[in-house]
């Protein structure tokens, strides 16, 4: 099924089902996203990323 | 976010990896990770189980996989997006990398892969999971708004973050921003339509109806 927001004729009107559909999804993926990276999950494996990417010389094989 | 990022829409991507030495490279990898982390747990995590009939992945390896495909993302030769959509790109570095760790990975709860079996699932990719679906879909949508905030002006964007995103109610957001309540149903009505036309475009079509 067609998600709302991905009507290609953008310019037709939305119904109010339609509206609640995307804000809900949305609101749900801006949360998401600010979310993420408030978890330690997230900075270790930012951290590793880091590290990876400032020494081109590390290898990117994962460890054994 | 508190701070200010530099554009990332879908289409921009290639370009911000592509720029890894530029100034700003650090920034983008940063918020490639924040908006693309959760679908990449998933496909990770959804593919070690596919290879390992339903093994439970461990935390810390999964972390590693997902760190080294980001690395693999910014690396790795251009990535062309005439030839396929970037959630598949996705997939098959992630693929790569989950089957790299099946093969040095002590077999505590799967059988172990020799060189044989281990090529085979590199070739084989497995079906996407449900969950890798929704987490992707979630990120290609905080990937629009990104792309929404770098095409409009900051006030604009202020007023649609707090009635769309943030919840506030159009009277309350008028009340703090010292505008007329007809200020606030104009510009969210404007954006949306913005967003929406963004929303059309092939690449965002493409990506989220792999």
């Amino acid at each position: 099924m067609k998600h709302p927001l991905f009507k290609t004729d953008a310019d037709s009107p939305l119904s109010s089902q339609e509206e609640k559909i995307i804000a809900r999804d949305l609101a749900a993926a801006y949360q998401q996203s600010e979310q993420a990276e408030r978890t330690p999950e997230f900075h270790r494996v930012a951290n590793s990323i880091q590290k990876l990417l400032i020494n081109p010389s590390v290898s990117t094989t994962l460890p054994a | 976010m508190n701070h200010r990022l530099p554009e990332t829409p879908l289409s921009l991507l290639v370009r911000l990896r592509d720029e890894a030495d530029a100034p700003g490279w650090q920034v983008s990898w940063k918020r490639f990770l924040e908006l693309y982390y959760s679908p990449l747990l998933a496909m990770a995590a959804g593919i070690y189980r596919k290879h390992t009939g339903n093994a439970t992945p461990p935390q810390q390896a999964i972390e590693d996989v997902v760190a080294a495909v980001v690395v693999d993302f910014f690396r790795k030769d251009r990535f062309d997006r005439n030839k396929g959509r970037l959630r598949a790109y996705l997939r098959m570095l992630t693929n790569a990398r989950v089957v790299d760790l099946l093969r040095k990975e002590k077999p505590l709860n799967h059988e172990s892969l020799d060189a044989e079996s281990s090529a085979g699932l590199a070739a084989s990719l497995p079906a996407e999971s449900p969950e890798e679906n929704e987490a992707f879909k979630q990120a290609l949508f905080a990937t629009l708004i990104e792309d929404l905030r770098e095409q409009i002006p900051y006030r604009q964007f202020e007023i649609f973050e707090l009635v769309k995103l943030k919840g506030v109610s159009p009277e309350q957001a008028a009340s703090n921003l010292g505008v007329q309540r007809g200020v606030i149903d104009n510009t969210v009505y404007k954006v949306m339509l913005r967003l929406r036309e963004i929303a059309a475009r092939p690449e965002y079509q493409e990506e989220y109806y792999a």
